[in-house]
């Protein structure tokens, strides 16, 4: 756990110091360790240990809007660097002669932007940018714990139920501006009537479907290593820690996009 | 960790503030860039396209120029090669003419010159004759054959000495 | 108490047997559609990782389910 830098002690840390000396040693071995003598049994201690790593912690109150939780303040670090990063990198974009950079930075919009469009369409080319930054922000969120030790943002259901809400929005939104409202509340009752309340429901199951795979994948990966980090603090959780977070993060992004994106299509249709 | 509270908000207002920044600091500009760059290739195609159509035009041109000159020419070297037979032909027809009255002077000349020769020889043979005849009368006659001979042979001796002399001179 | 907590958390995470299944399926299709095909390599594995994220989130469904029975009850 000490090579990734674990983020909830630095976010906490002003907490933990206060009630005590954290435990630093792992689930099976606090047990032994506890002082108290209270663990009488293993689930006791990794329900008690688990709800630790995954509670996010309520950085700072603010008056008026209550209390912002740890993965907004990741994400606004997320956004932070995504913003400065961008504004870096296309600082000087030439015409002619483009830099190595820039290349790569062109090839890679370029890629996204034709492969939504291949998706949603040509003539929705509006609705690319959107797709674009939810899929950086998610690739960023998704490997932020193995690349700079904060915990995950999407781990946080807060979070991925707001992406969600967003994507319902934004899949309503698009079918109403194509269609007109007309042939959007026409279209539940296609083909029978009867299936009408399916196709309602189907509204809210869209993004809970999203939302509970994107929070799923990235809680099991989660839980998944931290386990492992319990019983082998050294070298093994590197490789699964490269599956899990990046290869599972970035595919989970790419797959909520790319729903989000196919929806939509159903939806202009 | 499974409770939903004010999060949900602040990340909705978090993702479309996202949303403005990046389509204003990363995906417009780079996506002002490339139209710009498909603009500036997409120009130079046209202007590659009309240079080569205006090439084209140009070369149509030369070649019908070239074809024109080429046909003059060609008519050119008609009418020379026309004009060089036509003088050949005359010159030859001349000189044919030439030579045909040459060879027709050159043989009247020999026909005069052997007319005279004859004219000449046949004075001399009747020279001869009479001077044969004048032996015939005065030496008296042995026999007829003998006399013949005997002319006949003095004859062929002087007409041998006379060409003798003839070649000498 | 405890145990049968612990009984009903291993039940749910029974549904990983189905994404199991079924990815694999889908896996053994798509490696047969690829050797079938390979100029559509690109679209096979495309719809590959589509259908496996899908497929997955029965298991990620069951996980979650068990997760919550070991924490929340």
């Amino acid at each position: 756990m000490e090579w990734f830098g674990d983020p909830d002690e630095v976010f906490s840390e002003n907490k933990k110091s206060q009630s005590g000396v954290r435990p630093q040693a792992c689930i099976l071995c606090r047990k032994g360790a506890s002082p108290s003598g209270k663990g009488g049994s293993n689930t006791g201690d990794l329900t008690e240990r688990l709800m630790e790593e995954l509670n996010c912690e309520t950085v700072f109150t603010l008056p008026v809007l209550g209390g912002i939780s740890e993965s907004v303040v990741v994400t606004w670090i997320i956004m932070a660097v995504l913003v400065i990063a961008s504004i870096i990198l296309t600082r000087n974009l030439r015409v002619e002669n483009p830099g190595k950079v820039q290349i790569a930075l062109e090839a890679a919009i370029g890629w996204a932007q034709d492969f939504f469009e291949g998706i949603i369409g040509k003539e929705n080319r509006k609705y690319v940018p959107y797709l674009i930054t939810v899929i950086l922000y998610l690739a960023a969120a998704n490997t932020i714990a193995p690349l700079c030790g904060f915990k995950p943002p999407t781990k946080d259901l807060n979070v991925t139920a707001g992406l969600a809400i967003m994507s319902m929005f934004v899949i309503e939104f698009s079918g109403i501006r194509k269609n007109g409202l007309k042939h959007w509340v026409k279209h539940f009752a296609e083909p029978v009537p009867v299936v009408a309340p399916i196709m309602v429901l189907e509204i809210v199951i869209r993004p809970l479907s999203l939302c509970m795979r994107l929070f799923g994948n990235m809680l099991a990966g989660f839980v998944v290593l931290e386990l492992l980090k319990c019983f082998v603090p050294l070298i093994i959780p590197i490789p699964v820690s490269f599956y899990f977070d990046i290869f599972d993060g970035l595919l989970q992004a790419y797959v909520f996009v790319f729903l989000t994106a196919i929806f939509m299509t159903e939806e202009m249709e | 960790m499974i409770k939903l509270d004010m999060g949900i908000v602040y990340t909705i207002i978090n993702l479309i503030v996202l949303y403005f920044l990046l389509r204003h600091f990363l995906i417009g500009p780079v996506t002002q860039i490339m139209e710009k760059r498909k603009q500036m290739i997409e120009d130079g195609f046209q202007n590659a396209q009309k240079m080569q159509d205006e090439a084209l035009q140009m070369k149509q041109e030369y070649e019908n120029a070239l074809s024109g000159a080429k046909q003059e020419s060609v008519q050119i070297v008609e009418n020379a090669r026309k004009s060089a037979k036509s003088e050949y032909d005359r010159i030859v027809s001349e000189a044919g003419d030439k030579a045909g009255s040459i060879i027709e002077s050159a043989k009247e000349t020999v026909r005069v010159e052997r007319e005279k020769t004859m004219r000449e020889m046949q004075s001399e043979i009747a020279g001869l004759a009479m001077a044969s005849a004048k032996k015939i009368v005065g030496d008296g006659a042995q026999n007829g054959r003998e006399l013949y001979d005997r002319f006949l042979r003095e004859a062929s001796e002087k007409t041998g000495e006379g060409s003798e002399d003839e070649n000498r001179g | 108490m405890e145990a049968l907590i612990a009984i009903g958390a291993g039940v749910a995470v029974l549904t990983g047997i189905g994404a199991g299944v079924g990815i694999g399926i889908a896996t053994g299709k798509a490696t047969e559609a690829i050797a079938r095909q390979p100029e559509a390599e690109g679209k096979i594995f495309k719809n590959l990782i589509l259908g496996c994220a899908l497929a997955e989130a029965t298991a990620i469904y069951g996980f979650i389910i068990g997760l919550l029975i070991i924490l929340l009850l």
